[in-house]
């Protein structure tokens, strides 16, 4: 089974990336592979408790939440990256574990594709 | 693994790439990844790295292979690299 990391590097608020990451990684499963997320930059914020586009009448970003936890999706936020953007609380319901840069960099050669979104 | 710049030195993903390569890595420089390549804080990025840049997206940028620091390489080339990498980041 091949092994993808998507990594999701832009604000889930004016972008639609988050969104189609998710959507991407979820649609993985419909083939022999295994699927990781990776917030990392701007990305992080997705998992901030606050977090929402649909304030702003945009894309909602945690409808994802119910399909991480229907797939049982693996998703990852860089600790550098919540740090730089100030994100104190985790939505808990993305049951992301937090990893550090160095972490990642040990991490990324379990992978057969990374993938930047 | 083979590692595909697409953008520009502004961009955060290819700056985390580029952090993220590992020694052994192969660095394919392609669209506007190539102004790596002829920046003075590109070219700092990618020191001690493996690094090639796609001829048609230099040349099309005004750029001639001459004058470029890391190696150029055709779409053959690309292909070449792709194959002998089973491991990407793009």
């Amino acid at each position: 089974m091949k092994k993808v990391l998507f990594v999701i590097y832009q604000s889930p608020v004016g972008t639609i990336w988050p969104n189609e990451g998710f959507r991407t990684a979820f649609g993985m499963y419909a083939a022999d592979i295994e699927p990781d997320v990776l917030l990392i930059d701007q990305g992080a914020i997705v998992v901030g408790t606050e977090t929402e586009p649909a304030k702003l009448g945009l894309l909602p970003i945690k409808v994802c939440q119910k399909y991480i936890k229907k797939y049982e999706t693996k998703v990852w936020v860089e600790k550098e990256s919540l740090e730089k953007f100030n994100v104190r609380v985790l939505d808990q319901e993305y049951n992301a574990e937090i990893i550090s840069r160095a972490d990642v960099k040990a991490m990324l050669a379990e992978y057969d594709r990374v993938v930047f979104m | 693994m083979l590692i595909l710049i697409k953008y520009g030195t502004e961009n955060p993903a290819e700056n985390w790439k580029l952090e993220m390569a590992a020694t052994d890595d192969v660095i394919v420089l392609i669209q506007n990844g190539v102004f790596w390549a002829v920046t003075a804080e590109g070219k700092k990025a990618l020191a001690g790295k493996k690094v090639y840049a796609l001829k048609a997206d230099l040349e099309a940028r005004g750029y001639a292979v001459q004058d470029c620091p890391v190696e150029a390489i055709d779409y053959s080339g690309l292909i070449e690299l792709l194959e002998q990498n089973e491991k990407t980041m793009s």
